[in-house]
Formats: structure tokens, sequence, C-alpha cells
């Protein structure tokens, strides 16, 4: 066997062997019993993978149906498209700036240093991590076509239905994933350019820029050429849905694909490998972290390669006093671009999207729980972060109350602009939003957050805090978050409720309006108060 | 009346059951140094801890200047200043911004970069103002937790073994400046296993044992 093929196996081995492990099957065991375990826990896994996928299907077809002026499978196509273009460039661009190949200390010594193939090093890494990037395409593609099935003969799925899905399923992913494959090979590819010899080349970034910039020059001046340049794509995927002639597709896709994974092989026997060691030796630690699921220790290791050794001083001006922790705030948030923090604003402005579009009670109150989650843990990030140096906020000369309102007024304003970014655009969409829910979403996203706050500062202790542990939002929180949060909502549904008058529901929201104000303004003194208890 | 700079009634601490600081009442008054020393556990930092108002005190009272340290915290805490053992910072911000940040939360608009400045080259640490933390060695970090307490007004100083890991060179720099500092009416507790600074310093020795603090 080849030697780079043999060491990469085992470490994909080692990585299966772990979430093997955690199903508890022991590969070691070749007892019957254990074998029919085996099967029994991948027909298990695969009919739980089957029904999450149909349940995600039905808010996929909620939300393609609330497109308006498209049909479903068009929009289906469009949305694969735009991501998976998306993903590519982005991908380029990071290929352009650090290595794509992430090696281990040991890879560095076994298979960096010694006279190895690179092509054959390249195309090995670049295979076995598309393997892993390639799984949520398949997932994502795989629900939109459901989706789309469900679109177009809407009813409950029965059993007889599910060849039909999985057939569906199959052909979708047989199509998309070829392609994914060769835009991974192509942002390789400039990672590999980048990566000849000792020298770098900046301006390889351009080249991610350049078509980003080319895609949304179009969409913004030209839409139909925009439509027009990304036809070919569209009708790839479309033949995936079930809109063209799959075998058409299928080969193009594939033809493509052997096309990137050709420009991968030949533009890789001068692969630096040393520099790709020296370069992703922090993210491979960062990978071996979290691959026990100590995501904690990884988001707290993680900035740190984004930050670099440092940085020239912030000119942005400061305020003195209290203003202070604004300041530095925005320092901070200006530093890091964390995806944690992206995942958490992108999860609010979904979730306001849900409140806002006609969706259903249902989907409506299912969009406050969520929202209510992802307002609790941005709004009290700051907090939680003061907390964890509790050396230095401690002995900052602020009154309680006003270092808490500081701490978390840069996040809860981020909070209220992205929900009412949300409500605009469902006002693009054609659907005029709620104005009770814009009203409300200030004071209301102040009571939640100030309730999560309260929690984590009532479980806070020096003891902990002098080490810089503070503490996480529990389900304490998170209830409390949502409790407050809903009572002033409840009491403008309950006045709504009783009279379908106009005034009845500006009442409604003036009252409700009061109503979230009094709370968020007692939850910060009470906070306040336990900010400054904290033992 | 002169108040003391920091004053202690019936300051205890405990953890459950366990009292890492047994009842004690002290004084200290402005231009003294004071030096506590005792062994591991003894509850050295805990006291220092509860004395900068980073733990409160299970039971007692602590005043800074005459300003209660909870009832009349912000005026407490514009006069006292505390480096930990091992400082921590924000991964964010570079050490010449973590200086700006407590000059502004202290108030200090004027005039702290040019102390800034004279402090980090005198320490030798000018060329690494811009770098973060994280990838400064221990010793500069402490430097760094000297520094953030040095650029604010303070007039009572706690530090906990500040010495620990500072370059000979530093050391001598800095029992200087504490000299300095205590002549301009500052008050000094730090807490070290080094005898021989009550001589260097000109201070005192306080020992504590067990929890318990012996003035003498």
């Amino acid at each position: 066997m080849n030697a780079i093929w043999l060491i990469r196996s085992r470490q994909l081995a080692s990585r299966l062997r772990f979430w093997i492990a955690i199903v508890g099957y022991n590969p070691r065991d070749r007892s019957l019993g254990h074998s029919i375990y085996l099967f029994y826990v991948a027909i298990f896994f695969s009919l739980w993978g089957f029904a999450v996928l149909t349940l995600l299907a039905n808010f996929g077809a909620g939300i393609l149906s609330i497109l308006k002026g498209a049909q479903p499978e068009t929009t289906a196509s469009m949305v694969i498209t735009v991501i998976l273009l998306g993903d590519f460039i982005l991908r380029g661009y990071i290929s352009a700036k650090r290595s794509p190949f992430v090696f281990t200390e040991d890879d560095a010594g076994l298979i960096c240093q010694t006279p190895v193939d690179r092509r054959q090093v390249a195309i090995i890494w670049m295979v076995s991590d598309w393997l892993v990037l390639a799984l949520p395409y398949a997932a994502l593609v795989v629900v939109l076509c459901f989706a789309n099935i469900q679109l177009i003969e809407p009813g409950n799925i029965q059993w007889s239905h599910l060849p039909g899905y999985l057939l569906s399923g199959l052909r979708v992913t047989s199509i998309v994933l070829p392609i994914h494959l060769a835009f991974t090979s192509l942002d390789n590819t400039l990672g590999v350019l980048r990566l000849q010899g000792d020298r770098d080349i900046p301006s390889l970034s351009l080249i991610p820029i350049g078509f980003a910039a080319i895609f949304i020059g179009l969409a913004l001046v030209y839409p139909s050429g925009l439509k027009l340049s990304l036809l070919p794509l569209q009708f790839v995927i479309m033949s995936g849905i079930g809109e063209a002639n799959w075998l058409i597709g299928f080969i193009v896709g594939v033809t493509f694909a052997l096309f990137g994974l050709l420009m991968l092989y030949m533009s890789s026997p001068r692969l630096n490998l040393s520099r790709a060691a020296h370069e992703s030796r922090f993210r491979s630690i960062l990978q071996q972290v979290s691959r026990p699921g100590n995501l904690h220790l990884n988001h707290r290791m993680k900035p740190r390669e984004q930050l670099g050794s440092g940085h020239r001083a912030s000119r942005l001006p400061g305020w003195a006093g209290a203003w202070s922790l604004l300041w530095k705030d925005w320092v901070i948030s200006l530093r890091v671009v964390n995806p944690r923090h992206i995942g958490a604003w992108l999860g609010i402005f979904c979730a306001s999207l849900g409140l806002m579009l006609p969706l259903g009670e249902g989907v409506h109150l299912w969009a406050f729980v969520i929202w209510s989650l992802f307002v609790g843990q941005r709004g009290t990030g700051q907090l939680r972060n003061d907390l964890e140096l509790w050396a230095i906020t401690r002995q900052l000369p602020f009154h309680a109350r006003d270092a808490l309102l500081l701490e978390i007024v840069r996040p809860v304003t981020g909070v209220i602009f992205t929900s009412w970014l949300a409500s605009g655009i469902s006002a693009w969409f054609g659907y005029i939003p709620d104005l009770k829910v814009i009203v409300m979403i200030p004071t209301v996203s102040l009571c939640i957050t100030l309730a999560v706050g309260y929690v984590i500062l009532r479980q806070a202790k020096s003891t902990d805090l002098l080490v810089g542990q503070a503490v996480d939002i529990d389900a304490g929180g998170v209830l409390l978050g949502l409790l407050i949060g809903a009572v002033p909502i409840g009491l403008i549904a309950w006045i709504t409720s009783q009279s379908n008058v106009a005034w009845v529901a500006w009442i409604a929201t003036v009252l409700g309006f009061a109503l979230s104000s009094g709370i968020a303004y007692g939850m910060w003194m009470i906070s306040a108060a336990q900010y400054r208890k904290i033992k | 009346m002169v108040q003391p700079l920091l004053q202690a009634e019936g300051l205890s601490r405990s953890f459950g059951e366990f009292q890492a600081v047994k009842p004690l009442d002290f004084v200290i008054n402005a231009g003294e140094i004071v030096i506590l020393t005792g062994p591991n556990g003894a509850g050295k930092t805990t006291l220092l801890n509860c004395l900068s108002g980073l733990m409160r005190p299970t039971t007692g009272n602590i005043r800074v200047e005459g300003y209660d340290l909870y009832r009349d915290e912000v005026a407490a805490k514009q006069r006292l200043a505390f480096v930990p053992d091992v400082p921590r910072f924000y991964r964010e911000l570079t050490s010449w911004e973590h200086l700006r940040f407590i000059s502004l939360a202290f108030g200090v608009e004027q005039g702290w970069e040019g102390r800034a400045e004279g402090m980090l080259k005198e320490f030798g640490m000018w060329e690494s103002r811009d770098l973060y933390p994280h990838n400064l060695s221990r010793g500069m970090r402490l430097k760094l937790g000297i520094f953030i307490a040095f650029i604010r007004p303070f007039k009572m100083l706690l530090m906990d073994e500040p010495t620990s890991a500072l370059d000979p060179d530093s050391a001598v720099l800095f029992h200087e400046k504490l000299i300095m500092m205590a002549k301009d009416g500052c008050a000094i507790l730090l807490t070290s296993h080094d005898l021989r600074l009550a001589e260097v310093l000109n201070g005192v020795i306080w020992r504590m044992e067990q929890g318990q603090l012996n003035t003498r």
C-alpha cells in the first residue's frame, strides 16, 4: 500500500473509531451479538437521520414557499448554487492566506520532512478532508430536495414514499458532491500555488476577491447577466433535483471534479510541505482538542490563531470612566471574527425572520424560543468575558449598575438591529412585519439578556472567576429569560385576542412596551445588586 | 484626622467549614511598606484577594482611606491597586491597549501615554507594546500586570508575589519604584517568601500562618 495513504487511512480510521466507540461498538469484539448490535446501530441512525432530514425539509418547504415569484425547484437550485459558490470563494480566500492542508506534529516528521511525492500528499489530504466537508452539503441538498418534493406532492409522508425520497436524495447528492469536490480541489490548488517554495504570493487572495466582486457587481448592476453566468451550474444542479436530464448533469459534474483533481495534481509537484506543516501546526492542535468534544477549550484557543502575534494600537477614540468598557468592547469585537459569534448573529437573524414571516403560530412560537436563546447567549457574551477577567474588571471604579449596562449595551444593540434587519428583509419579500413585534424587540431583548445575566451572576463565585471560569448559560437562565421575555408578549396577545379593533392593538402594544420596560428596569437593578454581591 | 490607608476590622474568610483567614484587625498607614510572609497555604493570597475586593470576606469590614470597600466601592477602588500573582488579560487587547483601557477607566486622559512609554522603556517592554499578552513571557506578563496597577492613580498598593518572575535588573528597578511610591505617601502591602525584601524596601514583616496574622 502507498505509504502516504497508509498513514492517512490510519488517521481516518482512528477518527472513525472514536465515533464508533461513542455508540458503544467495540471493533475487537467479533461475537455475533456484537455484529447484530452494529447492524442495529446502522439501521437506527439511518432511520433517525432520515427522520431528521424530513423534519428539516418541512421547515425548508416553508422557506421555499414564501419566496414569491419563483418555482420551488428553481429556488432550491438557486439556493444550492449560491451556497456552493459562496463557500468556494470563501474557502479559496482562506486557502490563499494559509495552508489548506493540516498536518499534525507526527505528519510533519513522517511526511513533510521526507522526499515523498507531493502530488500524492496533496490529492490524498484533500480527498480525505473533503469526505468530512461534504457531509453538511449532502445533508443540505437532501433537505432542499425533500422540501421540493413536499411542495410538489403535499400531504403526510408514508412508508410507500420512502423509496422515492431515497432515490431523489441519491440523485441530488450524486450531482452536487462531484461539483463540491471540484470546487474544493480548485480551492486547494490555490493554496498549493501559494505554497510553492519559500516565497509567499499575497496577490493570490485577489483571485477569490475578484470572483466575489464580479458576482456581487453583476447582482447589483446586471442581475440577468448573473443568472446567465450561473446557468451552466444551475442546470447541472437542476438535473440533480429532477428538472433536467440526470445523466448529462452527472457526466458534467464528474468531468468537473476530474478537472479540479487534475489541476491540483498538476500544480503540486513543488508543494512546500514544511511550510504547510508550520502554518497548520496550531490548527492541528485545535482539531485534536475539539475531536473528543472539548469545544470549550477549542473556542478559547481558536481566537489566538486568528489574532496572530500582535496589532497596532487601535485609533478608535476612547471615552473616560465607565464608557471605557464600551471602547474596550468595540476594540475586541473588531479584532476577532469568531465563527461561533457569526453563527449566533445568523441564528438571531433567521429566528427574527421566522418571527416576521407568516409561517403560522407554531413556527412563531419556536422562532421566539430560538431567538430568545440566541439573545440570551449573545447579550451576555461580553458580561461573561469580563467576569472571566475578574482581577481586572472588579478593580474598576464603577458602580455595578453602570458596568452591567455597558457590558450588555453593545450586544443588545446588535440584537435589536439584526432583528430589525430581518424585518426589513421580510418586508422586501412582500410581508409587512407586525409593528407590535418591531416595537417590542428592544425592551424584550433587554429583559431576556438581563434575566440570563442575573442567573449567571447569581451562580458566579469569585474563586472560579479568579481562575477565569465564568458560569455558562444553563437551563435556569434559559427558562428565566424565556419567561421574562414571554410575559409582555403574552399580555399583548391576550389583549388583542379580546377585540379586533385597531386601537386595542395599539393600547396592547403600549402596555406591553411599558411592562417590558418596567421588567427590564427591575431586572437591571436586581442583576446589578447581584453583581455587587458576588462572593 | 489622617485616615489610615488600609484598615481591616474583624476580617475573615471561610470556604465552607475551612477558615482560610481567621478574624483579624490591622491598619496600614501612608508611607508604610509591609511584606507579608508565611508558608504556602497560610492564607496570604486569600487575604489579598479580600483586601482588593476580588473576594468578599465572610465577616468584617475593609476601609481604604476611610472609604468602605463595599459601601463606598467607587471611592475605595479609586484609591486601591492590586497586582495578582498570575495576572490575566484580555486576549484581544495588546499591552499598550490594556494600559489605555485602564487609564480611560480611571479617568486618566492626560499624560498617560508619556507615563506608559516611560514605564515600558524602563522595564524593556517598549518593543513588545503591540504584542498580545499570550505572546509575552511569564515575566513580561507579570510586568504588564504591574504596569496596569502603576498607570492609574492609587494610594494603597497590594501585590501578590510581584518579584517571583522578574529578572534581577527589573527587580532592582521595581524595588526603587516601590520605595519612591512609599516616600510619596502611598502604602504598600506585598506578599513574598524573600525575607531580605524588608531590608531592601525598608519595610516591616508580617507573618501569616494557618490563617492567623502576626503583625509584630
